[in-house]
C-alpha cells in the first residue's frame, strides 16, 4: 500500500531512488502548516483567545473540581434554605468533612458528593489533607433544599460540559465516518446513505428523544444496562450523539466530494491506496478544519438541549446536577412574587459564558482555518 | 425575464408573510368575560360520561345537571334535577322524583327516560366509559357493562345497522344504535378448536352448552382468536342463532345483559328507581357526580361522536351552555335561558382558561386575566403565607400523598423493613421545608377530615422514630444500614415529587445508613412501572371520589387494580368486604378502622402528607367557599362590581 | 426541472412512508400507553377502551389499518383529546402556530439580516464586536430562561404587555419576539458570514471600481450572494418554527401545536402524535425543497438536476 511495499522486481528501481532521494529533501523545507498558521492567525483575534482561556480554565476547574474547597453539592441543610449570597462567611467548617473516626476519608462522604470514581476519590482526599474541614461558605447563596449552589455550579460543570462533548464526539465518530464513506464512494450507495439521513432527518428530533428515553427507562431495560454501566446520562449521550451526527455527515460528504477532486487523492490512489486507507488515512485528516468549526458549534447546542429536556423532566436525574437542570430549578424563581435571582443568575451566567466563549471560538477558528486567508 | 421572475418570487413570499402576520393578528377580540379561572390543562372531553378529571368536571357540572348536587359551602348532598327522593328501609331501593321545570337548552323537559338512557349509554360497553366502575352499585349494572352473561341470562342482542346508497333503511336518526332484539341466551357453542383463552378474557369460564348450567361467559375483544362462538337466544319464544361475524348464524354488532333488567327504571316521566347491590351510603352523593349526569338523546343521535359536543349542536341541561371552544385556549360558557334556576344565576359569560404551566396561571392571576387558579408554583407558596394574603389560604383537601412499598421485592417482605423505612421518613421535615402550604403530616391513610362527613376515625400508624426504625432495621439484619440492597425511588417529574424524595433520600441516608437512588420517570413509563410492579419505591397520591373510608381503603384489596404494592392479605379483604355491605354505619365505620389498622402496621404504604389545596381567589369575587373538592359552581358565584373598580383604582394609584 | 419536481415527490412519498414506519415501531415499543393512567382501569374497561380504539387487534393489522386511513388523509380520532378528530385539532391549531412563527421569522429575518450585513460592513468594529455579542447572547440562554426573564421585565416591572394568552394583537409581540430571538442570532451570525465571503469577491470589486456607492453595491449587489446560506438555514428553521415551540406556547399559554407535540408524546396519544410527526415531515420536506428551488433562482450556477 505504502511506497515500501512496491514490487522489488519493479524495473524502475534507479527511478525510485531518486524519488526517495526528493522526498529526502523536501522533508528538510520548512512548509508553513496549515495548522500553525491558523494558531498564528487565531492569536491575533483577542474575542477568541479570551474565549479560549476561560474554556481551558473551566475545563482545568471542572476536572479537578473534588480538589477545591467547596462545600459537598448533595448536602442538604434545612435552615438554610434559599439564603441569599453572602460573602460574610468566607470560610466555613463542614461537618460532612470531619474525618471518620479510623482517621481515613469521612465516613458520609458519599451522602454530600455521592459516589465517586477512583480518580475523584483520590482528588477527595488530597483536598482533605489540604484544606481540612473548611471550605468555602454559601457564596452564590443557596438552593431550596439549602444546597450551597456554588458548589453545585461547579460539580455541574463536570456533567455539563462531558454531555457537551461526549455526545458531540459521538456524533463527530459516527457522522465523520458515514459522510466520508458516503461522499467517497459515490453511485448509489452513496445515494442510499444520503436518502437515509433525509428519512431520518425527517423525523423530529423531540419525537424520538422522548420515546427513546421512554423506551430505555424501562427499569428491567435499565437495571440490565446499569449492569453495563450505562446510566441515564450515557444515554442521554448515545440519545444525542445519534442524532446530530446527521448535519455532520452532510456537511463531511460534501467536503469529501470536493476534497475527491484534489490530486493528493489521485496521487495516493494511483499508488494503490485501499479505498478505506484513502478514506481515513488522506482525506479524515483533511476534514480537521470543518470538525473542529462545528464541534465549537456543535456542543452548544447540545448543552441547550439538555437544558430544554430539563425543562420537560427527561434531563439529568437528581441527586446528579447539570447546569441546564439548575438553569429551569432557576426559571421556578423568576416570577413577580419572589425572585431568589441568585439561583437564576450564577448557573445561567456559567452556562452563558460557556456557551458565548464555545461560539466565538469557533468564529475566530473558522476565519483562521479559512486557507483562503492563508499567509495573511 | 430573469429580473422579473425573481421579483415574482419576492413579490410572492412577501404577500404570503403579509398574509401570514395578517392572519395572526385577525382573531377578533372576545368581549370580555364577568368571571375567568384556569381550569389547569386542556380538557379531555366534556362528555359526561368519558370525562374522569377534575378540571374535566369543572365545566361538566355546569353545562350538565345531575340529579343531585353538592352545596358548595358544605358539600352535603343537595336537589337539582331531583326535587325528592326516598330511601327504602332496606337501604337499596332509591326512589327520586324529578322538578318539573327541569330544561334542556332546546326547551324540551328533563324527564326520567333521559336519566335511563344517559346511564344505559354510561355503562354501555360500547361507549368505553373509565368511571363505569362508580355506577356498577346498581345492580347488574357490572354485567352489563363487562359483557357478561350466563347461559338462561335475559340479553340483548344490537344489529348491524342497514344502509342503502349512504342512508339507514329503519327511519331512526344517523347515529342511532342499530335495531335491539331482546330474549333468552339458551345456548353458546364455540366455533372450531380455538376457545378464547381466559388469559385474555378476564374471569371467563367457557363451557359447552351440554355442560353449562353456570357458564360465565364474556364477549371480549377476540377478533384475534377466530370465529366468534354461536349463541342460541329465544326471542319471542322462537330460537334464533347468532354469530357476531354473521357466518353462521344472524350478525350483530353488541350482545349484551339486557339493560331491561338493570335496576334503572323509570317509572313515569318524572319518577326514576334505582336498586343497588347492597347499602351504599354515599350513594345520593354519587348522583351527584358529573358521569351521572343526563345527557341529550336526539343530539346524540343526530350528530357525530365529536360532532354533537360542539358548541353549535350540543343540547344540556346545566346552569350555562357552551358557547365557544378554542383548543388549549378557552372554554367560554354563558348562562342559559332554560334553567330551572336560571334566576340564581349571577355570572353571564364564564371562561375557562386552558393553562398548562403553574407558573403562567400565577403570572395571569396577578395581572388579573384571571379570577381563580387552583393552584400556584411550590417556590411562591413560602413568600405567600408570609405576606398572609386575604387571597391565599391553603385549606386541606380529603387526598393523601404516600410511598408505594413493592412487597414482592425480597428485601420489602419483611415487615421490620417496611415499618423502619416509614418511621425513618420525617414528614414533619417535608411539609415544613418542601410542601410548605400548611399540608398535615400523615400517619394514615385516610386523612382525619373525613370525621366531618362519617363517623370514621382514621387508624394511624406510628410517628416517626429513628431509634425504633434503626432497631427495626437491625433486627431484620441490616445494623446500620450494612448489606442493604440498593433501592430506586420512582416518580413522575415534578419538583415537588423531585424534592420530596431527595429530602426522603437523604433522611433514609442520615437515619438508617442506607443508599436509596432516584428515577424520574415520563408520565406513561412511570404508570405502567406501577401497575406492572416494576419499581421498588414509588410516590403516590389519592384523592377522594367521595366523602368516604371506601374509597381511600378498598383500593388495597387483594389485586386491587389501584394496590399496586403486590401486598395482600385476607382479613383485610374480608373486613372491606363486610364493610361494603353493612348497612348500621357505626360498625361500618368500626370495621373499616380495623382494615385501616391491619393496613398501617404492615405498612406496604407510606403515608406522607395530607393535601391542601393553594387555589387563589381575588378579593372581589363572592361565592368561592372552600371545600375539600376544590367544588366551586358558578351558580354560587359572583363579582363584587365596587370592591372590583376599588382594587383597580388602588392598583393604579401605585 | 419537471422531472427535479417529479424525482422529489416520489422520494418524498418513500420518505413519509419510512418515517410513518419508523415512528409507529418506536410509538408502540414504549411501555404504557394511551390508558395507563394513575387510577388503573378495570381490566373490562380497559378492554373496551382499548376496543374502540382499535388497539386489541395484533400490531401488523393495527399498521396496516392506521396507514390505509392516512393514506385517505383520515387522521382518526384523538385518543386523549376525545371531543375532536386529529384533522380538527390540524385544523385549528396549526394557523396559530404557523402564524405565530411567521411573526417570529418576519422580526428574527428583519433585525438578523440588518444585524448581519452591518456587522460584516464594519467589521472589525465595534458594531461587529457588540452586534456579535449580543447575537451570540441570543443563542447562550435556554429559551424558557429567555420568555420567563422577558414575562418579568415587560408585563410585571414595565407592564407593557399581557401575561399571555392569545387573540388580541398585542398578546402575539412578546411571543414573537421570544420565538424569533434565536432565530435572529443564528440569521445574523450566518449573513455576516455570507456577506463577508460575498464582499471580498472581484465583481463586488467591479462594483465599486465602476463608481458606484456604497450603498448600492451592498443592498444591490452583495446582498443576494451574502442572505445564500441564511436562505438554506431557513428551510429547516421554517418547519420547526411553524410547527411551534413548546416552551414559548407553554410560557405564554399560546394555543399552539407545538405543545401538543410534546404532550401527545408523552401522554402516547399514538394518533394525534403520529399526524403531526407527519406534518412535520411534510413541511420539512416542502421546505427544503422550495430552498433548493430559490438556490437556483438566486445563484445562476446552480441547475436542478435529480
Amino acid at each position: 500500500m505504502s511506497i515500501g511495499v512496491a514490487d522489488p522486481r519493479d524495473p524502475n528501481e534507479a527511478e525510485l531512488t531518486r524519488l526517495a532521494t526528493l522526498l529526502r529533501e523536501a522533508e528538510k523545507i520548512q512548509g508553513v502548516s496549515l495548522g500553525r498558521n491558523a494558531w498564528r492567525r487565531l492569536r491575533r483575534s483577542r474575542m477568541s483567545m479570551a474565549a479560549l482561556g476561560f474554556l481551558l480554565l473551566l475545563s482545568i476547574t471542572a476536572i479537578f473540581t473534588p480538589l477545591l474547597p467547596l462545600q459537598p453539592p448533595r448536602t442538604v441543610n434545612l435552615e438554610k434554605r434559599y439564603s441569599p449570597p453572602t460573602l460574610e462567611h468566607f470560610w466555613e467548617e463542614s461537618a460532612a468533612l470531619s474525618p471518620s473516626a479510623t482517621g481515613g476519608l469521612p465516613a458520609t462522604l458519599s451522602e454530600g458528593f455521592g459516589q465517586l470514581g477512583w480518580f475523584s476519590q483520590q482528588l477527595l482526599e488530597w483536598r482533605v489533607q489540604i484544606f481540612g474541614e473548611f471550605s468555602l461558605g454559601n457564596l452564590c447563596g443557596t438552593d431550596a433544599l439549602g444546597r450551597d449552589l456554588l458548589s453545585r455550579v461547579i460539580w455541574g460543570a463536570r456533567i455539563s460540559l462531558a454531555v457537551g462533548l461526549v455526545a458531540t464526539m459521538v456524533s463527530l465518530v459516527i457522522g465523520v465516518s458515514y459522510g466520508a464513506i458516503a461522499g467517497y464512494v459515490v453511485g448509489w450507495l452513496d445515494n442510499a446513505m444520503m436518502r437515509l439521513v433525509d428519512v431520518l432527518y425527517s423525523i423530529p428530533f423531540i419525537f424520538v428523544v422522548i420515546y427513546i428515553i421512554s423506551i430505555l427507562s424501562d427499569p428491567a431495560l435499565k437495571a440490565e444496562l446499569e449492569g453495563y454501566g450505562i446510566d441515564r446520562i450515557v444515554i442521554f449521550f448515545i440519545v444525542v450523539g445519534a442524532i446530530y451526527w446527521l448535519t455532520m455527515a452532510r456537511v463531511v460528504r460534501g467536503q469529501v466530494l470536493s476534497l475527491k477532486q484534489h490530486q493528493f487523492i489521485e496521487a495516493a490512489r494511483t499508488i494503490g491506496a485501499g479505498r478505506l486507507r484513502i478514506i481515513f488515512r488522506h482525506l479524515v485528516p483533511n476534514l480537521l478544519s470543518i470538525v473542529i468549526v462545528y464541534l465549537t458549534l456543535t456542543i452548544p447546542s447540545v448543552m441547550l438541549f439538555e437544558a430544554f429536556l430539563s425543562f420537560l423532566g427527561l434531563g439529568v436525574e437528581p441527586p446528579d446536577v447539570s447546569w441546564g437542570l439548575l438553569a429551569y430549578e432557576g426559571v421556578k424563581n423568576i416570577n413577580p412574587i419572589q425572585i431568589n435571582w441568585w439561583l437564576v443568575l450564577f448557573p445561567n451566567l456559567a452556562l452563558a459564558m460557556t456557551l458565548f466563549s464555545l461560539n466565538f471560538l469557533g468564529d475566530g477558528l473558522r476565519d483562521a482555518l479559512d486557507p483562503r486567508l492563508k499567509n495573511r | 425575464m430573469k429580473i422579473g421572475r425573481q421579483k415574482t418570487i419576492a413579490f410572492a413570499i412577501t404577500t404570503l408573510f403579509s398574509a401570514g402576520a395578517i392572519y395572526a393578528l385577525s382573531f377578533g377580540t372576545l368581549p370580555p368575560a364577568d368571571y375567568t379561572f384556569v381550569n389547569s390543562t386542556e380538557i379531555k372531553t366534556i362528555d359526561p360520561a368519558a370525562a374522569t378529571g377534575v378540571p374535566e368536571g369543572r365545566i361538566i357540572w355546569e353545562l350538565f345537571e345531575g340529579l343531585t348536587s353538592w352545596d358548595p359551602k358544605t358539600l352535603k348532598t343537595i336537589p337539582a334535577v331531583a326535587e325528592s327522593w326516598t330511601v327504602s328501609d332496606d337501604k337499596r331501593t332509591y326512589t327520586f322524583k324529578l322538578r318539573d321545570n327541569a330544561r334542556w337548552s332546546n326547551g324540551k323537559p328533563v324527564t326520567a327516560h333521559d336519566f335511563v338512557y344517559s346511564w344505559r349509554r354510561f355503562l354501555h360497553p360500547g361507549t368505553a366509559a373509565e368511571y363505569a366502575y362508580e355506577m356498577w352499585y346498581v345492580e347488574n349494572a357490572e354485567k352489563f357493562s363487562k359483557l357478561q352473561f350466563d347461559i338462561g341470562d335475559p340479553v340483548e342482542i344490537e344489529l348491524p345497522i342497514k344502509r342503502e346508497n349512504g342512508k339507514r333503511t329503519d327511519s331512526a336518526r344517523e347515529f342511532a344504535p342499530g335495531k335491539l332484539l331482546r330474549g333468552k341466551l339458551v345456548a353458546k357453542e364455540t366455533v372450531g378448536a380455538s376457545v378464547p383463552t381466559n388469559s385474555v378474557v378476564n374471569n371467563s369460564v367457557v363451557k359447552t352448552p351440554e355442560a353449562g348450567k353456570s357458564a360465565v361467559s364474556t364477549e371480549a375483544s377476540k377478533s384475534a382468536e377466530g370465529p366468534s362462538p354461536i349463541y342460541t337466544v329465544e326471542i319471542d319464544g322462537v330460537s334464533r342463532k347468532f354469530q357476531k361475524e354473521g357466518k353462521q348464524g344472524e350478525a350483530y354488532k353488541w350482545m349484551l345483559f339486557d339493560f331491561e333488567h338493570v335496576a334503572i327504571k323509570a317509572i313515569d316521566a318524572s319518577t326514576l328507581q334505582v336498586r343497588s347491590n347492597h347499602p351504599v351510603p354515599y350513594f345520593l352523593e354519587l348522583t351527584g357526580f358529573y358521569p351521572y349526569a343526563p345527557v341529550n338523546q336526539e343530539c346524540i343521535e343526530s350528530f357525530s361522536e365529536q360532532d354533537w359536543l360542539k358548541p353549535e349542536n350540543l343540547v344540556s341541561n346545566g346552569p350555562y351552555r357552551l358557547k365557544s371552544r378554542r383548543l388549549r385556549d378557552r372554554i367560554r360558557l354563558e348562562k342559559s335561558d332554560t334553567y330551572w334556576d336560571r334566576d340564581n344565576v349571577k355570572l353571564n359569560i364564564v371562561d375557562a382558561l386552558a393553562v398548562g404551566s403553574d407558573s403562567t396561571g400565577l403570572n395571569f392571576y396577578l395581572t388579573g386575566q384571571a379570577d381563580w387558579i387552583e393552584t400556584v408554583p411550590a417556590t411562591v407558596i413560602p413568600e405567600l403565607l408570609r405576606q398572609n394574603r386575604p387571597d391565599f389560604q391553603p385549606s386541606p383537601q380529603l387526598a393523601t400523598y404516600y410511598y408505594r412499598l413493592n412487597v414482592t421485592r425480597p428485601v420489602m417482605k419483611d415487615v421490620r423493613v417496611r415499618r423502619a423505612l416509614g418511621l425513618a421518613i420525617n414528614k414533619r421535615q417535608i411539609v415544613e421545608n418542601v410542601t410548605q402550604s400548611g399540608q398535615q403530616p400523615a400517619s394514615s391513610l385516610v386523612p382525619p377530615l373525613i370525621s366531618e362527613y362519617s363517623p370514621y376515625e382514621p387508624a394511624k400508624c406510628g410517628d416517626h422514630n429513628p431509634t425504633e426504625a434503626r432497631k427495626l432495621l437491625a433486627e431484620a439484619g441490616y445494623p446500620g444500614g450494612r448489606g442493604f440492597p440498593k433501592i430506586t425511588i420512582q416518580y413522575n417529574s415534578s419538583d415537588m415529587h423531585t424534592s420530596i424524595a431527595e429530602l426522603v433520600q437523604y433522611q433514609w441516608k442520615t437515619i438508617l445508613g442506607i443508599d436509596v437512588a432516584l428515577q424520574s420517570q415520563e408520565w406513561g413509563t412511570y404508570l405502567d412501572n406501577q401497575q406492572n410492579l416494576k419499581y421498588d419505591i414509588s410516590r403516590a397520591g389519592w384523592g377522594a371520589d367521595y366523602a368516604d373510608p371506601n374509597t381511600f381503603l378498598s383500593m388495597f384489596v387483594t389485586n386491587g387494580g389501584n394496590n399496586q404494592t403486590g401486598w395482600s392479605n385476607k382479613q383485610y379483604d374480608q373486613l372491606i368486604r363486610d364493610a361494603q355491605q353493612e348497612p348500621d354505619e357505626k360498625k361500618r365505620a368500626e370495621m373499616f378502622h380495623q382494615a385501616e389498622q391491619i393496613l398501617m402496621d404492615e405498612m406496604p404504604i407510606i403515608p406522607v402528607y395530607f393535601n391542601v389545596s393553594t387555589e387563589m381567589v381575588q378579593p372581589y369575587v363572592r361565592g368561592v367557599h372552600r371545600n375539600y373538592h376544590n367544588f366551586h359552581p358558578l351558580k354560587a358565584i359572583s363579582i363584587d362590581q365596587d370592591a372590583k373598580a376599588r382594587l383597580q383604582n388602588s392598583s393604579k394609584g401605585n | 426541472m419537471l422531472r427535479f419536481i417529479a424525482n422529489r415527490l416520489i422520494w418524498m412519498i418513500i420518505t413519509l412512508w419510512a418515517v410513518f414506519t419508523v415512528s409507529f415501531i418506536l410509538m408502540h415499543l414504549a411501555p404504557g400507553g394511551p390508558f395507563s393512567a394513575e387510577r388503573k382501569l378495570d381490566p373490562a374497561i380497559e378492554r373496551n377502551l382499548k376496543a374502540k380504539f382499535q388497539l386489541d387487534q395484533p400490531l401488523t393489522t393495527q399498521y396496516f389499518s392506521m396507514l390505509r386511513d392516512y393514506l385517505r388523509l383520515d387522521f382518526r380520532t384523538s385518543m386523549k383529546l376525545k371531543d375532536y378528530t386529529v384533522n380538527e385539532i390540524i385544523r385549528e391549531k396549526f394557523p396559530i402556530s404557523a402564524s405565530l412563527g411567521i411573526l417570529g421569522l418576519i422580526f428574527a429575518i428583519t433585525l438578523g439580516l440588518t444585524a448581519g450585513v452591518a456587522a460584516a460592513v464594519w467589521r472589525g468594529t465595534a458594531v461587529d464586536y457588540s452586534l456579535m455579542s449580543m447575537a451570540a447572547l441570543g443563542i447562550a440562554l435556554p429559551s424558557f430562561i429567555v420568555c420567563s426573564l422577558a414575562i418579568l421585565l415587560f408585563v410585571f416591572v414595565w407592564p407593557v404587555f399581557p401575561a399571555g394568552g392569545w387573540g388580541r394583537p398585542i398578546d402575539l409581540i412578546l411571543p414573537a419576539i421570544c420565538l424569533g430571538a434565536p432565530y435572529a442570532a443564528y440569521i445574523a451570525r450566518l449573513s455576516r458570514t455570507g456577506m463577508l465571503e460575498v464582499l471580498g469577491q472581484d465583481y463586488i470589486r467591479t462594483a465599486y471600481a465602476k463608481g458606484l456607492s456604497k450603498r448600492t453595491v451592498i443592498l444591490r449587489h452583495a446582498l443576494k450572494g451574502g442572505v445564500l446560506p441564511v436562505v438554506s438555514f431557513l428551510g429547516p428553521a421554517v418547519a420547526g418554527i411553524l410547527t411551534g415551540s413548546l416552551v414559548v406556547e407553554q410560557i405564554f399559554a399560546i394555543p399552539g401545536i407545538g405543545r401538543d407535540f410534546v404532550e401527545a408524546a408523552q401522554q402516547h396519544d399514538y394518533t394525534l402524535c403520529m399526524a403531526l410527526v407527519m406534518l412535520y415531515t411534510v413541511l420539512l420536506y416542502s421546505m427544503n425543497f422550495l430552498v433548493d428551488l430559490s438556490y437556483a433562482l438566486f445563484d445562476p450556477r446552480v441547475k436542478l438536476t435529480a
